[in-house]
């Protein structure tokens, strides 16, 4: 089944369900990037566990503002819709090839547990859910994410791999390649009273007077056990990998702390944790180069619909704000004190 | 029938007036700070450069001929022309064997080579320029790679078609 037809027979389906189940489509509304996005979603365990990694992005309905994005959602297993069962094809763990329509209007994924549809240009996604008691931990900590991403691109938002924190509003992006220690730093920033907006993926977004706002898109985090354990606080929280692929527990921190969690700032510093032995956290100055080559690949190579243009990009924000590698080693609990030094 | 061409081919097909062509099609590259940062985006390698290998890299990109590079490189850094020629050569079939540049054909566009010699003496010490390649990304790609396909696509997006 080609792209377009995937995306029409997905949002048929769910016309279908909503019929269905009228009294059981939950309806609510988000910002994303700055941007109006709105979740109509059929089912009570599906509306109770998709939408918690977007908590913090919620907003009050506003009628009167524009839909930038229309995501529709239903599991099947909740509203069972006519039209076949897609994931039969799969088996256990696989993921089919991403389709996308030859003009590349529409794109559609097919994943062991869900099916989804997007239709770039009238900003529409539409997601079967197989079973949402069985969405691996990825799926739950980072629903949508691939659509998603293109959808940010698709504005003109590039997404990059970083984390990001604000003290007092003024936000600073941790990045470098998984195990660097983005989500160490970030989480101990926010447990020092720093906002938390990510720790893996941040919508970037250029203003007219050259500077960079980033936007919190999730607020869950992936935790190895050894790193949870530097963070009791969490554990309780944690949900625990249920597959053998799965190698990190999800905390969806908008159970834990809500009022620590952010949705935009302006980024006003690149920090590169880099683990060195070091005795306690220390922070120096990098070269614009050096940060550019660890921002840039992670960010870039990762994501399905990189351009040229996004390397561009990326090297404004590099040059509008001073870089600095943090050296981690002991000490981790003077890492937001280091952090804290840079706006002094 | 055709054959590829490795890099002992490549770089006897090298001469001072051979020219390069950036590889748009397949590759984003960035000079910062005095530091080269090419990304090929199919094949998920990426790639570092700096000191006279960033200078290298800015000049066969730009399409001047690997004889005015090593004039250029000898003239900024003080090093002998012999191994001007013999790293330019060296990096310019390299570059080309990784497929972030291609070998050109015809007359090379005009330069301003005095626009570049206006940068002045190089402020570091010449070293042999080496091309620093990471193939981190392009063995986690080849394991999963995001979106096969989408990249080529011609829709453009919201902003850019005028349709936002």
């Amino acid at each position: 089944m080609g792209a377009a037809q995937a995306y029409n027979s997905l949002a048929d389906r769910f016309s279908q369900a909503c019929h269905d189940r009228a009294v059981d489509v939950h309806e609510s509304f988000y910002i994303f990037g700055g941007r109006r996005v709105e979740f109509r979603v059929v089912g009570e365990n599906l509306s109770g566990r998709i939408l918690r990694p977007f908590a913090h992005l919620q907003v009050r309905e506003d009628a009167s503002a524009a839909i930038a994005l229309t995501v529709n959602m239903w599991d099947e297993t909740e509203i069972v819709t006519t039209g076949g069962n897609p994931f039969s094809n799969l088996q256990p763990g696989e993921m089919a090839p991403v389709e996308a329509s030859s003009d590349g209007r529409f794109v559609s994924y097919l994943r062991p547990e869900s099916w989804i549809g997007f239709d770039r240009r009238e900003r529409s996604i539409a997601t079967m859910i197989a079973d949402t008691n069985r969405l691996t931990l990825y799926e739950l900590g980072r629903p949508l994410h691939s659509p998603l991403l293109l959808w940010h691109r698709d504005l003109g938002l590039e997404t990059v791999h970083a984390g990001l924190v604000a003290l007092d509003g003024r936000g600073v992006l941790f990045v470098g390649e998984g195990g660097s220690g983005k989500s160490t730093a970030s989480l101990s920033c926010m447990f020092a009273g720093f906002s938390y907006l990510s720790d893996d993926y941040v919508g970037l977004e250029a203003l007219p007077d050259g500077s960079f706002d980033g936007h919190s898109l999730y607020c869950s985090t992936h935790l190895e056990p050894s790193q949870l354990r530097r963070f009791p606080e969490l554990a309780p929280l944690a949900q625990p990998a249920k597959l053998a692929r799965e190698d990190k527990w999800l905390v969806l921190l908008g159970d834990h702390c809500p009022e620590r969690l952010s949705r935009v700032a302006p980024i006003e510093h690149i920090v590169m944790p880099v683990v060195t032995g070091a005795s306690e956290p220390r922070m120096r100055v990098a070269r614009k180069g050096e940060a550019l080559l660890r921002l840039a690949p992670t960010s870039l190579l990762m994501l399905p619909h990189a351009r040229r243009d996004g390397l561009e990009i990326l090297g404004r924000l590099v040059e509008s704000v001073p870089c600095h590698w943090l050296e981690l080693g002991g000490a981790p609990e003077r890492i937001p004190d280091r952090v804290a030094q840079l706006f002094a | 029938m055709t054959f590829t061409l490795g890099f002992v081919e490549r770089k006897q097909m090298l001469r001072s007036d051979s020219w390069l062509v950036f590889n748009e099609e397949e590759v984003a590259a960035k000079v910062m700070d005095g530091e080269a940062i090419i990304i090929n985006l199919e094949s998920g390698m990426y790639y570092s450069m700096d000191g006279a290998g960033a200078d290298i890299w800015s000049l066969l990109s730009e399409g001047i001929t690997l004889g005015q590079v090593q004039t250029a490189i000898t003239s900024r850094y003080g090093v002998s022309a012999e191994d001007a020629a013999h790293d330019v050569e060296r990096l310019a079939a390299q570059l080309i064997e990784e497929r972030l540049l291609r070998l050109a054909e015809g007359a090379p566009k005009p330069i301003d080579m005095a626009a570049w010699a206006n940068g002045g003496p190089a402020t570091q010490p010449y070293s042999t320029p080496e091309l620093n390649a990471y193939r981190d990304m392009a063995d986690l790609l080849a394991l999963d790679p995001p979106m096969p396909g989408l990249r080529a696509t011609p829709w453009q997006g919201p902003e850019t078609d005028g349709n936002a």
